[in-house]
Formats: C-alpha cells, sequence, structure tokens
C-alpha cells in the first residue's frame, strides 16, 4: 500500500465533501422534527426520536463549524 | 454466535445469515487498519474506516433484502461498532492522532453504555437491544470522528465537541434503560396492538 493515493488539496476536498454528506444526512433531522410536531408525547419512542434529531442537529451544526474551521475560515 | 433468534410474529432466524455476515466482514478492516496507521500512512486508514462505515450502513439494507432481521442482528450490530470504532480510537489515540482525555472519555462511555445494555437485557430477561436513536447518530459521528483523526480534520475541536453531546445521550439512555418500563415481546405487542 502506496500513501498517498490522492496530493493533499484531493484528499482535502474528498474529506470535505463526504463530511458534508454526513452532514446533510444528520441534517435530514431538521425535517424530521418538523414532521414530528403533533405527534403523541406521552409514546417513549416518539419522545426518543425528538431527542435525538436535537442530537442531530447539534451534530451537524458542530460538524459544520468544524469542516469550517478545517479551511480556516473561522 | 447463539442459537436462532425470533423476529416480529415468530419466525425463527438463523444467525448465520447474510446480514451478520456483513456485520461481521467489518472485522476484515480493523487489522488494515492498524497496520495503515501504525506506518502513518493517513489516507489508507481513511479508506479502511470508511469501508468500515459503509459495511456499517449496509448491514440493515442486507437484513431488508433477504428478510433476516433479528434481535441477535441488533446485538451483533451493536457489539461490532463497539469492537470496530472502540479499537480504532484506541489505536488513533495511541499513535497520538486523537487527543487522549476526549477518547479515554468516550471509551469509558461506551462500556457504561455496554453494561446497561447488559442491565437492560437482564431486566427484560430475553435478548433486547435498546434501540437508542441518539445513540445511532453518535455511532456515526464516531466512525467519522475516526476519519478527522486520519485525515486531520479540526482533530481537536471534533473530539472535544463529541464529549457533551455523547454524556447528554448517555444520561438519557440510562434513565431509559434502568428506570423506564421494558416493553413486551414483539409478538406480545402484535397480539396487544
Amino acid at each position: 500500500m502506496t500513501d498517498p493515493v490522492l496530493s493533499p488539496t484531493v484528499f482535502k476536498w474528498v474529506l470535505t465533501v463526504l463530511t458534508m454528506l454526513g452532514v446533510f444526512w444528520v441534517g435530514l433531522d431538521f425535517r424530521y422534527i418538523y414532521k414530528l410536531r403533533g405527534a403523541d408525547m406521552t409514546i417513549p419512542e416518539n419522545r426518543d426520536k425528538r431527542f435525538a434529531y436535537v442530537i442531530g442537529m447539534a451534530i451537524a451544526v458542530c460538524v459544520t463549524i468544524g469542516v469550517l474551521k478545517y479551511h480556516g475560515v473561522v | 454466535m447463539g442459537g436462532a433468534s425470533s423476529v416480529p410474529g415468530g419466525r425463527k432466524v438463523s444467525p448465520f445469515n447474510p446480514a451478520n455476515a456483513v456485520t461481521a466482514s467489518r472485522f476484515i478492516t480493523l487489522p488494515l487498519f492498524i497496520s495503515a496507521v501504525a506506518h502513518g500512512q493517513h489516507q489508507w486508514a481513511t479508506i479502511w474506516i470508511l469501508i468500515c462505515g459503509v459495511l456499517d450502513k449496509l448491514d440493515g439494507a442486507v437484513a431488508t433484502i433477504f428478510n433476516c432481521k433479528s434481535q441477535f442482528g441488533e446485538v451483533f450490530d451493536a457489539i461490532a461498532d463497539g469492537i470496530c470504532y472502540g479499537t480504532a480510537l484506541v489505536v488513533i489515540a495511541y499513535y497520538g492522532w486523537a487527543p487522549l482525555i476526549p477518547v479515554v472519555t468516550m471509551l469509558g462511555l461506551g462500556v457504561a453504555n455496554t453494561v446497561m445494555r447488559f442491565l437492560y437485557g437482564k431486566r427484560a430477561g430475553r435478548v433486547i437491544n435498546y434501540k437508542s436513536y441518539a445513540m445511532e447518530r453518535l455511532v456515526g459521528l464516531t466512525a467519522f470522528l475516526v476519519g478527522f483523526a486520519t485525515g486531520g480534520v479540526a482533530v481537536t475541536f471534533m473530539f472535544w465537541m463529541y464529549v457533551p453531546l455523547n454524556v447528554i445521550v448517555i444520561l438519557h439512555d440510562t434513565k431509559r434503560m434502568l428506570l423506564d418500563p421494558v416493553p413486551p415481546p414483539p409478538v406480545l405487542a402484535e397480539v396487544a396492538a
């Protein structure tokens, strides 16, 4: 196995794209929590989902900040 | 692996099924990942942890396609997550690619979570997996964290921001597993519904 496989610049952008795909996937929680409004919150599973979507949104925000730091934006 | 486990509807599923094979195949990436880290090959280490993460996503799809979802499969998947990502975290911390304190905290909380899952199973009196939607997200993030460490993506920030999120989720899951009522078995739940 030889390393590096990609040039540092390409590798940096591959990582960024992969990370932002992950952020997009977790960011869908913004949509899910909107769809969950009005659901019966006495059901434990609904409460678990709402909690998880909030955590997902927090992850999406934090990782986006991390990627911006990686690129020296913040 | 243990004996056959049941799925909703009472059907028995062998533990030797395609989904569990995909889950088990994740262990192949571990020595390759460790070798890459030991040789300072950042990009190969990233590729192996990426393959491990893709296989993690794939086993659920395979279980759906081959209709072989089982309680055992869910528990085996959680164990594979713990072994693969836990080992990866230890390795990157050992080689100085990730900050030590967050990694030790994450591993400690991971062990606590495993113990609670065992106690939850004891409370239920059967093979049962507490489905933590929040922990699923954190496990996904753990795979990314290992990738961030191998790729050098804002490593200190990413690892330290994980710790409070992990603590919050563990506290939530502790309450759900140890204090809240255990749901009935799937077949009984269907009859009750």
